[in-house]
């Protein structure tokens, strides 16, 4: 009997004191609001009528945010009290705060025309068509408020960032600060103007102080607390908790850390922030999240980001940013079936330039001519615009305009990142038919612009690499990468390292090859020293790189004898990767040993038993294959072990042996 | 399936557009908020508990499917 023993705890002729109190201290501690809303549930169901059970239970659901139950609550009250018009308008509020926009007009219509709540009316009306994203609407709206009312500046201010008419909108927000004086809302907006101009500094000022204030006036919102490791309760989803700002700022936080790659500072963003449980997250947090938990753990980004394209509203980047994520993994019929699934998505959340791209990336798996047909159009469209924009840059140079110089500088860029992906997705097409040619003849007609991009001088490099007779022009894009980062040599991706030391080794520079090896070494063991659990592949890598070399060379005695060197010791080296590049090299091995034609000196295949056997050892805990992120059906997880490949291959060496 | 051993082939990078993160949009102002009605509780909800009070005691073991 839960009714009696909940609405037993309190005495008769305390309720008003008790239910009032933990109302009171609800915007403090959410979890008195829950007590309020129990007790209140069970007056309701003894009696369905009751007005004062139904508003207080309203108010507490409209400041849990629960916004669907206060719907039904005030929706109950009209119905009941047809004369009281401030439970028309919540109940209209509720229905907007749902983001039930057309039922939420509907219910504004139902007022007198001499109604009290005529401004009120005014700017829900305006909010509702602000959120359905009808500016003009809103705009008529919101220039019917007064002009003695702030909010009508704000408001103002609003419409115009969503017009992208930035400065104005900016303006409008400082405007308003300074007539009302600080407001963390106003101080989010103003943010968020100068996020949008990419203006990273200025908008981290203002949510500075936003999370200043937050910390000094609300303690019990527990900013911090997690990203200390501090296990903290939910703080829930107050309006207390809204009108700080606080989450609004710590997205905007970890949004422009993520625009800056720095990944981690932006997951701290997020962790900092007050702590709710994940149903109670809202959408834009929960977004966040998933894009930054790509890396660790992309099933579960996944998991969230399919979640939020079902929710209505999602945030607007949710649908290209899970586009771009299937592509990246190469789950391109996901992302196919998703486009044909939501067409009316792709035209509202895709740019022209992104639905041309993955248009392209997925048409590649079934026709890749017409997919090299696609992106050499958006190429050639993009080489235009950026002639265009220097040959601007130089006019203004000449004309000394430093802000139009810097203003075109800008827009190249931009471009320039908009072209990169276009380019080396062409080339990859080339590149993934081994025609190395056709992959060189294409970054010949991008150098003019793409010079000095990393991306780009890497593929050359390996475009030349890979044609085995321009190991020279191979070195010349190689080096400066790796001079660029010398002093932090672990750094530059393993297979730049190693590609070098193989041009070096190739055209007679064996010095140097030694001497960016020894580098390398000493590196390595500094790192062994500070952080001695870590992992570290580079000196491996150059070493399975070299040895494949040799084998591929048919020097096997001196190839696979690097093969066996570069993993020792086999508990720091021997990973996935590196696994499958030394059995590629034993394959071919034992492939040439049982065609007999080759012949090995007994003392170095006793050196591959005993290697063979020390993997085994050490591989029980390393995948022989890493399974992509949504994979349902999973590879028998004993066969798909080191261990167990490393067995397999010393029997077949031992088959030889006999 | 099977080919030559050949030298290893690193990886072509092939970066995608940016991915974009999510931020609220500019916070719009002047939404009504309900407000606290002030009842008197004692007197509203006691009439409730005293009629199931009152139910309750008129009924007997035989009444226990209309009292539940």
């Amino acid at each position: 009997m839960n009714l009696l023993t909940e609405s037993g705890r309190i005495k008769q002729g305390d309720y008003t004191r008790v239910i009032y109190t933990w109302i009171k201290d609800g915007k403090w501690h959410p979890s008195q609001y829950k007590e309020a809303i129990a007790f209140l549930n069970e007056q309701h169901a003894s009696n369905p009528s009751s007005r004062a059970a139904l508003s207080l239970l309203g108010y507490c659901y409209y400041f849990t945010q629960d916004f669907a139950n206060a719907t039904q609550c005030y929706e109950q009250l009209v119905q009941l009290y047809p004369d009281v018009e401030h439970y028309k308008l919540n109940y209209a509020q509720c229905l907007y705060q749902s983001c039930m926009y057309e039922e939420a007009m509907r219910a504004t219509f139902q007022f007198e025309s001499n109604s009290n709540y005529k401004t009120q009316i005014l700017k829900l009306q305006a909010a509702i068509k602000y959120g359905e994203e009808d500016m003009s609407a809103a705009k008529t709206l919101v220039e019917q408020i007064s002009n003695e009312d702030p909010d009508k500046e704000v408001n103002l201010g609003c419409i115009l960032f969503k017009e992208s008419r930035l400065d104005e909108s900016l303006a409008k927000f400082v405007n308003a600060i300074q007539m009302q004086g600080y407001k963390p809302d106003l101080s989010y907006n103003i943010a968020l103007c100068y996020y949008q101009l990419k203006q990273y500094p200025s908008a981290m000022k203002h949510i500075g102080d936003i999370i200043e204030r937050g910390i000094r006036e609300h303690p019990e919102l527990s900013v911090g607390l997690t990203t200390e490791g501090i296990e903290v309760r939910s703080v829930g989803n107050t309006i207390t908790l809204h009108e700080t700002a606080l989450v609004e700022a710590f997205n905007l936080k970890a949004a422009i850390e993520y625009q800056l790659k720095n990944y981690d500072a932006a997951n701290e963003a997020l962790t900092d922030m007050p702590p709710r449980a994940e149903e109670e997250l809202d959408a834009v947090t929960l977004h966040n999240q998933a894009l930054i938990s790509m890396d660790n753990d992309p099933a579960e980004g996944f998991e969230k980001l399919q979640f939020l394209i079902q929710q209505n509203p999602f945030p607007p980047e949710t649908f290209a940013n899970l586009l771009l994520l299937y592509c990246k993994y190469e789950y391109f019929d996901l992302a196919a079936d998703v486009m044909a699934e939501n067409a009316h998505f792709t035209y509202k959340y895709l740019t022209p330039y992104l639905y041309e791209f993955l248009d392209a990336l997925i048409t590649q798996q079934t026709s890749p001519e017409d997919a090299y047909r696609k992106f050499d159009e958006m190429a050639t469209k993009h080489s235009d615009i950026l002639r265009k924009l220097m040959k601007q840059m130089q006019d203004a140079k000449q004309a000394q305009n430093d802000d139009s110089v810097k203003k075109y500088a800008n827009e190249y860029e931009n471009t320039l990142e908009l072209y990169i992906p276009i380019l080396m997705s062409q080339a990859k097409i080339y590149w993934d038919l081994e025609y190395y040619e056709q992959v060189e003849k294409v970054f010949r007609k991008s150098v003019e612009f793409c010079s000095d991009h990393d991306t780009w001088k890497l593929n050359v490099a390996h475009v030349l690499f890979m044609q085995e007779n321009k190991f020279k022009e191979a070195t010349g894009f190689y080096e400066p990468l790796v001079k660029k980062s010398y002093e932090n040599i672990l750094n530059v991706n393993a297979m730049v390292l190693a590609n070098l030391c193989v041009s070096y080794i190739m055209t007679g520079q064996n010095e140097d090859a030694e001497e960016l090896m020894r580098k390398i070494e000493k590196e390595e063991e500094q790192l062994a020293y500070s952080s001695p659990d870590k992992k570290i592949y580079h000196l491996c890598t150059v070493n399975l790189v070299i040895g494949t070399l040799y084998c591929s060379k048919g020097n096997y005695e001196f190839g696979i004898s690097r093969i066996i060197k570069s993993l020792e010791p086999y508990s720091k080296k021997l990973g996935t990767d590196t696994w499958f590049y030394a059995k590629r090299c034993f394959l071919a091995l034992l492939e040439n040993l049982a065609k007999q034609m080759i012949v090995i000196r007994d003392s170095v295949l006793d050196e591959c038993l005993q290697f063979l056997a020390h993997c085994e050892e050490y591989g029980t805990e390393v995948k022989a294959i890493i399974e992509p992120p949504l994979e349902l059906e999973t590879l028998n997880p004993g066969k798909n072990t080191v261990t167990y490949e490393a067995r397999l291959l010393k029997s077949l060496l031992l088959q030889i042996m006999q | 399936e099977k080919e030559q051993l050949k030298l290893i082939k690193p990886q072509f990078e092939t970066p995608l557009p940016n991915l974009q993160p999510a931020v609220f949009p500019p916070i719009f102002r002047g939404l009504p908020k309900p407000h606290l009605e002030l009842f008197d509780l004692d007197e509203a909800f006691s009439s409730v508990q005293t009629r199931l009070i009152q139910v309750a005691n008129k009924c007997t073991d035989e009444d226990l499917e209309y009292y539940i």
